[in-house]
């Protein structure tokens, strides 16, 4: 099973280097668990990404003004949810923030095959957050929202992605006070949950921006671009 | 031959101060545009960029005034980039020194060249060659971004493009220096995080990104024009908005719509002196004395029409055109009888079939029952039910008052100002009494 592991962090949590320091986390899922994961950039560097009646309409800030946001992500290969929470138990945001668990829901591909590629390699410059929007219209009974032709569109810049099971499936894992708190069902009940997640690696903010738009997700949904930043820099 | 001689270096050598507010006008953007492409750094080519300013308002008055002043500025202004990299470079190994951290300032590194290079970095354009139009264009589109704060467009464009002090644009807007300062640097930020490319749009995204750049110029006209904040300070932005759409025309000749908000801002400018009673209420265009409309503003507002109209050639009319165009029959119009109503009609039709807005489909009702009589509009403003209420039954006083129906539109008034507040409800008040006093 595979799991994208939300990492989310309150605005005023406030860890020492050492709290947060998640090296030591990384060496010990580093035998095949963990694919691949890094930081984002903080919510007010992330662009967000619609499309309605074909224009395309860009705001800034992330899709959902919520408390706690999303900080960084990993994506896991595990025997079962027990192992992923397990995992998930030892990161060091666990002890201030929050690790939601969202397994992969690959689409079905029109050749018969599954779109179940989490990741396939560096260098990854932003991550597509695809986010249910409630303002959003219905989509056309016709439009599927089948990403095979944005795939294509992608090419070599893709490195890798999937659809998410839906948010009332999560698993959201905390400790608080020494005390292991797992819950069931995303962080929080919010309507713009994440739905699905794409690694772009393209030289700038328009190329991410025009793939963006590109995807269904922006026409039935809203999608974020978020830079990642990686752990060493400052 | 003294005398002629001293009379004629009079005329050669400019006013220093004279020329340092010409090149400030003119070179300020090149010079900051030019010195982020190559160093990518906007605080550092913002602030190199105010400290050659500065040195030439000390060397000007000595020297005298460069024979380019802007080549002489762009160099300066290099120089000081390079200085403040050199020197924060220094200061980066001396910190890893002391701290006994082996890895240097990596981009800091990067960037300094060797002793030798610097002549490599240097080969910059002079702000009179080629390439310098462009660099101001990538810096205008930058700055405009649509993933960026709307505060935060605003403030770049008037900070890091117009040359505007913090502390000034702080003051426009209402908002404390510190603030301003932190919505640019955030900013800024977002533009290196994010990696906002330092480009001008490619030609099929160029329309929708140039309409977000007119935008936020027109929005800082307006903020000038029509403050929506009590602030007490205020730095002319209107003719800064202007100073900077008049740059943009002249980068960008063959774009319609540049010219057209030029024109627009021009035309709207122009009535300023006229439209402020003496004790500080909006005077309505048909009360205005034309006579002090600045008839200048309005030959370069025509003009920049024109020229919005050439490059409109084979293309559709867009909304700036068409609403610089209703301005222009106001701005020609003698006497208020005199305005080309049907036309006015006319291009109102266009403007709400490509930008439907509550405001401009109500001034297209008005202006219908100008030409067609008092219940052509009355129909048409019966018709909108999606505009708010208090600017509807404005609209309805106002064609009342307009065709002497001075009792309906007394009661259209009350009720127009119920549903209103601020500086418009006053002016509603203010209109009322007038009523009143006509009566």
């Amino acid at each position: 099973m595979t799991y994208l592991m939300v990492v989310r962090v309150p605005a005023d949590a406030n860890p020492t280097r050492e709290e947060g320091d998640p090296t030591a986390w990384v060496e010990a899922t580093s035998d095949g668990q963990r694919l691949f994961g890094d930081r984002l950039r903080p919510p007010q560097d992330a662009t967000c990404v619609r499309v309605r009646d074909g224009k395309t309409l860009v705001t800034h800030g992330p899709f959902a003004e919520i408390a706690e946001q999303i900080a960084g992500f990993d994506i896991l290969t595990v025997d079962d949810a027990d192992t992923a929470v397990q995992i998930a138990l030892t990161h060091p945001v666990a002890t201030f923030g929050a690790l939601e668990l969202r397994e992969l829901h690959p689409f079905g591909l029109p050749d018969g095959s599954v779109d179940d590629v989490p990741f396939i390699g560096e260098p990854v410059t932003y991550v597509l957050l695809m986010g249910n929007d409630p303002d959003a219209p219905g989509p056309d009974p016709s439009d599927e929202g089948l990403p095979a032709a944005w795939i294509e569109q992608v090419g070599d810049a893709e490195r890798g992605g999937a659809r998410l099971r839906p948010a009332d499936e999560a698993i959201t894992v905390r400790i608080r006070d020494g005390k292991q708190l797992v819950t069931h069902g995303p962080f929080a009940e919010l309507a713009e949950q994440v739905a699905g997640y794409d690694l772009l690696d393209v030289p700038d903010l328009d190329a991410a921006m025009a793939l963006a738009a590109a995807h269904p997700a922006a026409r039935l949904g809203v999608v974020e671009i978020r830079p990642r930043w990686p752990i060493w820099e400052q | 031959m003294a005398y002629l001689g001293a009379v004629s270096l009079s005329v050669d050598v400019p006013d220093p101060s004279a020329a340092l507010a010409t090149a400030f006008a003119t070179e300020w953007g090149a010079v900051v545009a030019t010195l982020i492409r190559v160093t990518g750094d906007w605080a550092l080519a913002e602030d190199s960029a105010a400290e050659a300013f500065a040195t030439a308002a000390q060397r000007w008055p000595v020297d005298g005034v460069p024979r380019r002043p802007g080549a002489w500025l762009s160099t300066t202004a290099r120089n000081a980039a390079y200085d403040r990299l050199r020197r924060r470079a220094a200061e980066q190994r001396a910190l890893h020194r002391v701290a006994g951290d082996p890895t240097t300032g990596r981009w800091a590194e990067d960037l300094e060249p060797e002793p030798e290079g610097r002549d490599g970095w240097a080969q910059v354009p002079a702000s009179d060659g080629a390439g310098t139009g462009d660099d101001r264009l990538r810096l205008v589109f930058t700055c405009c971004h649509p993933a960026l704060p709307l505060e935060g467009r605003v403030a770049l464009t008037l900070r890091t493009l117009g040359g505007l002090e913090v502390a000034e644009v702080a003051a426009a807007f209402g908002v404390t220096e510190s603030t301003m300062a932190k919505r640019l640097v955030r900013a800024r930020q977002k533009i290196a995080h994010a990696r906002i490319p330092y480009r001008v749009p490619a030609p099929d995204e160029l329309p929708e990104r140039l309409g977000g750049v007119l935008g936020v110029l027109y929005l800082v006209f307006t903020e000038g024009y029509a403050p929506t904040s009590g602030a007490a300070i205020r730095t002319d932005l209107s003719a800064e908005a202007i100073r900077l759409a008049g740059q943009l025309a002249v980068l960008l000749p063959d774009e319609s719509e540049v010219h057209a908000l030029l024109a627009l801002m021009l035309l709207h400018d122009s009535r300023r002196a006229a439209r402020v009673a003496p004790d500080g209420a909006l005077v309505p265009l048909e009360d205005q004395d034309r006579t002090q409309w600045n008839a200048s503003q309005i030959e370069r507002g025509l003009a920049a029409l024109d020229a919005g109209l050439r490059a409109a050639v084979g293309g559709a009319a867009g909304p700036y055109l068409l609403q610089a165009s209703i301005a222009a029959c106001h701005a020609t119009a003698r006497t208020p009888d005199a305005t080309p109503w049907p036309r006015v009609v006319e291009l109102y039709d266009a403007l709400v079939a490509i930008a439907p807005s509550p405001h401009a489909h109500l001034a297209r009702a008005i202006a219908l029952g100008m030409a067609d009589g008092l219940a052509a509009g009355h129909e048409a403003l019966a018709g909108l039910d999606g505009a708010p209420r208090g600017l509807r039954l404005a609209a309805e006083a106002d064609l009342l008052r307009r065709y002497g129906r001075v009792a309906e539109a007394a009661v259209a008034y009350r009720e127009a100002a119920e549903h209103s507040d601020g500086a418009r409800r006053h002016f509603l008040e203010a209109r009322l009494a007038e009523l009143g006093t006509a009566g």
